[in-house]
């Protein structure tokens, strides 16, 4: 298969470092045609040679055939399954509140993932600060990526805490109780093999968490061998944690260059077709209304939900000049079947509480505790959308100032219309 | 030349092997074919684990929500599930539910087993069911507490928000930006205005826990008016666990997905039995497992998506110190965790006596002085005073461990089978018994971040709540693979699988098995291991629920038997 063009291809060309993929028919083409004549040494008549590649990508046609309509069936996000690229939507070191991160192998291999950070907390373009409320100009999201690999033996965990990283190739003491004395060290942060290092982010930070898994070369590949959770601890202890979003690879289509094909047809932009399968066509997402209150706390308790979004396209490279917006539309049922519908513009990245975006969410406005929201990527004229990734928190609260809080992914129906890509930056 | 994948016959097969001589030369043909077959096979291996299987982030027809746990009466505080279930079809849909009481008896009736256990006998779960129905109208959200469940018609009074005592009817009653909450209902009791008698929620009744301390599981189908299973992938939902203290101080919450079955469409036969993954029928010639399917009175081909085979669970070691919940003093003078008044971060983490309380602040231990709580060396009885270590010349030899907080991480887990039978009570196990139909032997295997493996098993009877280390080292969780001392770093990965095979009865099933996991974080010092869950919260600090991840699907079906309505 080699000869053939994909992996030949992939070898040639990948890393983070390749070529751009609209040069990938021409090469793979060349590859073709060229491997197909050299296979018979020149010694081959061309009726046989001609005959074999027709067989060939008759086969071929129907392997790849094959390999469509389960997907098409299957297609979507995860959450609950090892995958190719991990998304964790909501990721915020931020002083009051700090993520841990967690990433396994589920494969009986060596897995490398390439991942990136970007940070859309805003700066403030004048003076005083964002966070505080005090800033006297702009408030300008960053949009500042910050990349790493990392590599896990065969199913290895990892971890580490967004706000401090993880340092490499550190001999740190193992988690240990000694029987005979007693002794106990438990505060055991690097023990375990270095999964690289990886940077602590820049404070405050708030944004997302992308990995990717990649070959030893760095080129993606579509293993489907990575999960994840991440962990939002506030200052008090409180903990909420969700899955991250993971979206499957599709088997022989990747082509192992920077532009990472979600879903769709083949095109200019993705000449394989899809590389991964596609990011969900709408959400369904059951919370309480902003200010309800939670029955087990009493009426005097209050709920407030957030939702996190990120872009499935991204353009690595141009994140910060070119940042991906998408128009979500919301229609909210309440407990008595009425709808209301809103939209809000989600740029790069954006969590939002509910009530924040439009009122429509408040117990006052639809005068049931529980609604219903179905979230909907708006699909452009232009048709070079994107879906999102989600997840969702609740923040139960007392008027005492007691709170607690809980996060849940998102469910998700469809497959989102088109394409979507992520471009990686080039390497070196 | 010897190759044996030749599917259209192009060429004669001229061996069994797939081999061929070093002497012999592949022609481009051969290479171009055997590519190809490689290609189909690699496809079919490649492509299956991606197929659909068990969700809890897409609608499915059937929901299992594996924890609901009540405890109102509580005297730490009030202990209950908040569950969620919407509708996502624009048609309405009626719901079929089942608990399952698994919270423990005591059979000399010497005292309680649940939540805390004074029994002085045998604790013995009930598997008692109690089932009830629902309709929801098109895209409705639902939701009740476990303990009170909900009715159709919200003619119960409810209390204003800004006093939470003023009794009320609707908004208008309570004070402008308050809200009346009521008692949750199903609403739509004359259906919708218009013209649209089906959008009604008439003849749902969700009734309370049946008990109540209570533990176990809800499960809801998807079914028509008569009752009978549909293939409608249209059931969302969301358990919320919370708990409050008796003062009112302190609230704490985890919620979860539950794990829905979707159903494959057009293959429900409608019958009482459900049945879970498994060969589907669809290539009898080749498999003979489709074949028996087919051939079965009645069919026992797929109707839902299959169970997983493998679960796999990312979680911190039992016991290990959480980096990131650190008791630091804060700026405005209190403590960030504990909450006490501080000027530095030391005053937050050592174990000094509050006067007030007269008890130590990490410890808890009752004191007259700071020095009551120093873990000092008994040269008596060669123990330390608080930790109760030994401190002789053959153990620490006169050192004690320091008694400062730090907040540690314990994991409990929520297992189910996937089979399940309410059609036989006789089917899940008598009181006593320890196998029945629903009985699975559940193998662990536990990676740590070195790459070394460690293995344990259990049992598992129609219903398990535990923390990880209890699984293999009741007695001592610091000797269990699951703690921190002994897995050696600060997180693992825990692969579960259910055992083929390895339960009893006479009802067939795959034995594939169902979970949730829950964190907890717990406040003490280094010598106290960290127990504490949503039933002891005395030194909890917070929780948090999670959805484990799925890998594979076993060739085996599960089933769910319904009784007869």
């Amino acid at each position: 298969m080699t000869r053939l063009g994909g992996v030949h291809y992939k070898q040639r060309h990948s890393g983070l470092g390749g070529v751009p993929k609209r040069t990938a028919p021409v090469h793979a083409r060349k590859a073709n045609s060229g491997a197909i004549r050299e296979l018979g040494g020149g010694t081959m008549r061309r009726g046989s040679v001609d005959r074999a590649r027709s067989i060939a990508l008759a086969f071929v046609s129907v392997a790849f055939a094959l390999a469509l309509v389960p997907a098409i069936a299957a297609a979507r996000t995860t959450t609950e399954q090892p995958s190719s690229i991990l998304i964790f939507p909501k990721v915020i070191a931020d002083g009051t509140r700090d993520t841990f991160i967690q990433i396994s192998n589920t494969a009986n291999s060596v897995v490398h993932a390439h991942c990136l950070y970007v940070n859309a907390y805003p700066t403030c373009q004048g003076i005083g600060d964002c966070q505080e409320g005090t800033c006297s100009g702009a408030c300008v999201p960053q949009w500042q990526e910050i990349d790493f690999n990392i590599w896990l033996t065969k199913q290895q965990p990892t971890h580490w805490g967004v706000s401090f990283g993880r340092r490499d190739g550190v001999a740190a003491p193992t988690c240990n109780r000694d029987i005979r004395t007693g002794e106990r060290e438990y505060d055991c942060y690097d023990a375990g093999l270095s999964p690289g290092l990886v940077p602590p982010v820049p404070l405050p930070f708030e944004g997302e968490l992308r990995c990717i898994e990649v070959d030893q070369s760095g080129a993606p590949i579509s293993g489907n061998h990575l999960k994840g959770e991440a962990t939002i601890i506030s200052r008090d202890g409180d903990a909420s944690k969700y899955n991250a979003v993971g979206i499957l690879g599709e088997p022989f289509t990747n082509n192992g260059d920077n532009v990472l094909c979600l879903g769709g047809e083949p095109s200019a932009e993705c000449p394989t077709g899809a590389e991964y399968q596609g990011c969900p066509d709408r959400f369904w997402i059951p919370h309480f209304a902003s200010g309800a209150d939670n029955p087990i706390f009493g009426p005097t308790s209050t709920v407030r939900t957030e939702f996190t979004a990120v872009p499935c396209r991204v353009n690595f490279e141009r994140a910060s000049l070119d940042p991906t917006r998408v128009t979500l539309q919301f229609f909210v049922f309440n407990e008595f079947e009425g709808r209301l519908s809103a939209s809000t513009q989600v740029e790069c990245w954006r969590s939002f509480f509910l009530e924040d975006a439009n009122p429509i969410f408040s117990v006052a406005v639809q005068q049931t505790r529980l609604v219903q929201t179905s979230v909907r990527p708006v699909v452009p004229s232009s048709g070079s959308g994107s879906s999102v990734a989600m997840v969702v928190e609740e923040f139960h609260a007392l008027p005492n100032g007691s709170t607690a809080r809980a996060a849940y992914n998102a469910h998700e129906r469809g497959e989102f219309g088109g394409s979507e890509v992520i471009e990686l930056p080039a390497g070196p | 030349m010897s190759i044996t994948c030749e599917p259209l016959g192009f060429r004669p097969m001229h061996s069994a092997r797939c081999s061929r001589t070093s002497s012999e030369k592949r022609s481009p043909l051969d290479r171009a074919v055997g590519l190809s077959c490689a290609l189909l096979v690699g496809l079919a291996v490649a492509v299956s684990p991606v197929a659909a299987q068990v969700t809890s982030d897409r609608p499915a027809a059937v929901l299992v929500f594996p924890k609901v746990i009540v405890d109102t009466g509580g005297p730490d505080g009030r202990l209950d599930t908040f569950i969620t279930i919407s509708n996502a079809s624009a048609q309405p849909i009626n719901v079929l539910c089942y608990y399952i009481n698994a919270t423990e008896r005591c059979d000399n009736l010497s005292g309680a087993c649940f939540p805390e256990r004074t029994c002085t006998g045998n604790c013995l779960p009930q598997w008692q069911q109690t089932d009830f129905r629902f309709r929801l109208t098109r895209e409705q959200p639902t939701g009740w507490l476990a303990s009170t469940g909900a009715g159709v018609g919200c003619n119960r009074l409810g209390r204003c928000s800004n006093d939470g005592t003023t009794v009320c009817e609707d908004f208008q009653d309570c004070p402008v930006g308050a809200r009346c909450s009521r008692p949750p209902c199903l609403p739509l009791d004359g259906g919708v205005p218009g013209n649209f008698p089906e959008q009604t929620n008439q003849g749902s009744l969700i009734p309370p826990s049946p008990e109540d301390p209570f533990i176990g599981d809800l499960t809801c189908i998807a079914v028509d008016e008569t009752g009978a299973p549909v293939d409608r992938n249209d059931l969302i939902g969301h358990g919320l666990v919370g708990f409050i203290r008796a003062d009112g101080e302190f609230i704490d919450v985890a919620g979860y997905n539950p794990i829905g079955f979707p159903a494959i469409e057009g293959a429900n036969n409608r019958n009482l039995t459900l049945v879970l993954g498994g060969p589907t029928g669809a290539n009898p010639a080749q498999n003979p497992a489709d074949a028996a399917c087919l051939a079965a009175q009645p069919r026992t081909c797929a109707e839902y998506e299959g169970c997983p085979n493998i679960l796999i669970l990312d979680h911190y070691f039992d016991g290990a110190v959480d980096p990131q919940a650190l008791n630091r003093c804060l700026p405005e003078g209190t403590c960030a965790i504990s909450g006490q008044a501080c000027g530095n971060d030391t005053d937050c983490i050592q174990n000094v006596c509050d006067l007030g309380s007269s008890t130590c602040t990490v410890t808890g231990t009752v004191c007259a002085a700071d020095l009551d709580c120093q873990d000092t060396c008994d040269a008596v009885t060669e123990r330390c005073t608080l930790s109760g270590q030994n401190c002789g010349p053959f153990g620490s030899q006169g050192v004690c461990l320091p008694t400062t907080l730090d907040v540690r991480v314990v994991t409990e887990i929520t297992m189910v089978p996937c089979s399940r039978d309410y059609e036989e009570g006789t089917a899940f196990p008598s009181p006593g018994e320890t196998t029945g139909s629903s009985t699975t032997v559940v193998q662990f295997l536990v990676f740590n971040e070195f790459e070394q493996r460690l293995s344990t098993s259990t049992q598992l009877t129609c219903f398990k709540e535990t923390p990880l280390w209890r699984l293999q080292a009741p007695n001592d969780p610091e000797l269990s693979i699951f703690s921190v001392g002994v897995g050696g770093t600060l997180t693992g990965q825990t692969r579960m699988r259910g055992v083929v095979g390895s339960g009893s009865g006479n009802k067939p099933r795959g034995n594939a098995l169902l979970a949730i996991a829950e964190e907890f974080r717990c406040a003490g010092p280094i010598w106290e291991f960290p127990t504490c869950n949503f039933v002891k919260t005395e030194k909890l600090v917070s929780s948090a629920a999670k959805n484990v991840h799925f890998q594979g699907r076993r060739p085996q079906s599960d089933f769910i038997y319904l009784p007869l309505q």
